[in-house]
């Protein structure tokens, strides 16, 4: 038996909320983060009852806690590798925690034609010959920057993307923009309880510039989990 | 299928519009455990396609120890291609050098 | 941990790759004992050991923000995986591929080891070049200018317009050249483009695999940058694929088009395969990602 990962959170001595009692989660603590974790023989396939479920896990238990990230889909390992990763990991998970500490992922998407593709938003991912890594929208702040510096943000985007960042930028703890098929995502972390304020500032701004935008979330944190 | 009306059609209507979430935020999101550490700077290839970006840097940095490569690297963006090098003579077999071992 | 394991690439090599202490000299900043460690079979990782609080995951995550920072050490890393140019084959690893110890990175290469070596099969006995090809607007300009100067003397592509300049008055003169060099944009350009097109289509077949880079095709439309290709070429075809190359130069000269041809390189941009087979795709950006471009 392994340990399916769904999600790090702030250690605790209280055991960890009751979410989805069928699902048989318990938390692994090591230091002052723990792993939460359920019992598998194999990882999930991506089908779309698994992520929905894996979806509907973590949903469940960022309602419980203040601060998550949620683990890559399928995260599989066995319990020494685990407390392993905890220990050795431990510094740059908590410093992520913070990060996203009472917040949650809002994500806005808007037809962008205009908009060029920029590196690491395929979805595809190529074999790699290095250890999987996380990308193309889960990008920690250091590759962004790097990303960013050597290809900035296309005019047409920007046009887009300035009145709405405007009208939200009291708000917004952090971004990231992704292209795909003529479709610009943008991921914006926001404190939990400004989630409703954000949505209809955002609106109002998008109704005035005169576009279309689809707003949706509050969403755990997902585009904002990586480390690096 | 009725032609949208407006982008946000375009886009989808709110049953896809959560589908297309849950599988956005789950698929290739998330933090990446292993215990090793490793990064994708969103592809190397990305890094030396603008490799004159890096050349600049370097020059700022360490105008004496980047001097060799950001030369080598100077002469190989000129329009002279490197000379040829030779190759290593074919080593038709390659035997095992030590057992497989396990995962 | 006190140190980690720093990968730059993997060998496919029949004997021992010589590491001199050389590779540590031009290895990235903090490196020590750059060696070859044996993965079986003709599989070699060359690494090296790297003060951990330096490239531990705090380090990077700081380092990553600054692009000297990174940039140092991609081109050492670069500078250490061409050292390999003249092995059967070199599989570079990404920047940063780390591992705790020696054993991890080699169960690591274990499990991956299927994908390993199709890749290397691919990859076996070939290099990679890079083919850049710009405009060189001035060049026609100047081409066209002189073509109206009123000197006879001096070489002009432009014949035919020589012989007739000095009958023609000034102001016409100075019409028709400004006609001619905006022709140059339109015209000329879209000439070179095609030209650009052909030359990757011909060096395309006698590759083994090629890329090209899409988003020149979407560039501004006076952009100077034609083309941007990588050729996976069999070593064995080396010396015909450069001569090729050559013999093109001169014709695109005429048109204006300059021709840049780098390498050899380790193959980065073939790591992973085509998603498209190579004949019938039209053009596909460089690397595994921007390839898969439009869905």
């Amino acid at each position: 038996m392994r340990l399916l990962v769904y999600a790090i959170i702030d250690g605790a001595r209280v055991p960890p909320p009751v979410v989805e009692p069928s699902a048989r989660l318990r938390a692994i603590n090591v230091g002052r983060i723990a792993a939460v974790v359920g019992h598998r023989r194999h990882a999930p396939a991506p089908t779309l009852r698994n992520i929905r479920q894996y979806h509907r896990t973590v949903s469940a238990i960022a309602a419980a806690v203040p601060a998550i990230l949620p683990a890559r889909f399928g995260t599989l390992v066995v319990e020494e590798e685990l407390s392993f990763i905890l220990r050795t990991r431990a510094a740059s998970l908590r410093t992520a925690l913070k990060h996203v500490r009472g917040r949650v992922q809002m994500t806005i998407r808007i037809a962008n034609r205009g908009g060029e593709l920029t590196p690491g938003t395929e979805t595809h991912e190529a074999p790699a010959l290095g250890p999987k890594t996380g990308r193309s929208g889960s990008d920690g702040p250091g590759a962004r920057y790097l990303r960013n510096r050597v290809s900035p943000e296309d005019r047409e985007t920007r046009r887009l993307l300035t009145p709405l960042r405007r009208s939200v930028q009291g708000w917004v703890h952090d971004e990231q923009v992704l292209h795909r098929a003529g479709i610009t995502s943008v991921y914006h972390l926001v404190s939990r309880r400004s989630a409703a304020a954000y949505a209809r500032a955002l609106r109002t701004a998008a109704h005035k510039a005169g576009f279309d935008i689809v707003v949706s979330g509050p969403f755990p944190p997902y585009a904002f989990a990586a480390t690096m | 299928m009725a032609r949208p009306h407006t982008d946000s059609e375009l886009i989808l209507g709110s049953e896809d519009a959560s589908l297309l979430d849950i599988v956005d935020n789950v698929l290739n999101k998330g933090v990446v455990l292993s215990g090793d550490i490793t990064i994708a700077l969103a592809q190397v290839d990305l890094i030396y396609a603008q490799l004159s970006v890096l050349l600049c840097a370097a020059d700022r940095v360490l105008p004496d120890e980047a001097s060799e490569l950001t030369e080598r690297h100077s002469r190989r963006h000129a329009r002279r291609s490197r000379s040829s090098t030779s190759y290593e003579a074919d080593r038709s077999l390659i035997r095992r050098s030590s057992p497989r071992r396990r995962a | 941990m006190k140190s980690l394991t720093y990968v730059y690439c993997l060998v496919l090599s029949g004997r021992r790759p010589g590491v001199s202490r050389r590779l540590t000299a031009i290895g990235v900043p903090g490196a020590q004992g750059t060696r070859a460690i044996a993965a079986g079979r003709g599989l070699w990782l060359i690494a090296a050991s790297v003060p951990a609080d330096e490239y531990d995951e705090a380090a990077l995550a700081a380092g990553l923000q600054n692009l000297d920072w990174v940039s140092r050490r991609a081109m050492a890393h670069e500078a250490v995986v061409e050292q390999f140019l003249t092995a059967r084959a070199v599989l570079p690893m990404q920047l940063f591929t780390l591992f705790t110890s020696d054993d991890r990175a080699l169960g690591h290469v274990e499990r991956q080891r299927t994908e390993i070596v199709s890749v290397v099969r691919r990859l076996e006995r070939k290099l990679e070049w890079g083919l850049r090809l710009t405009f060189d607007e001035q060049a026609v300009r100047d081409a066209v200018t002189a073509g109206h100067a009123p000197a006879p003397a001096g070489s002009s592509k432009n014949g035919s317009r020589r012989a007739d300049a000095p009958r023609q008055r000034r102001g016409t003169a100075y019409l028709t050249q400004k006609r001619d060099l905006l022709d140059v944009r339109r015209v000329q350009l879209e000439a070179a483009r095609s030209e650009a097109d052909r030359l990757f289509t011909v060096l395309e077949r006698d590759a083994a695999d090629a890329r090209r880079r899409t988003s020149t095709e979407q560039a501004a439309p006076g952009s100077r940058l034609l083309l941007d290709a990588a050729f996976l070429v069999p070593t064995s075809r080396t010396r015909t694929f450069r001569a090729a190359v050559k013999r093109k130069t001169k014709e695109l000269g005429s048109a204006g088009v300059i021709v840049s041809l780098t390498g050899p390189w380790p193959p980065y941009n073939f790591i992973s395969p085509s998603a498209v087979p190579r004949r019938t795709a039209t053009a596909r950006g460089l690397g595994s990602r921007r390839g898969q471009a439009a869905h």
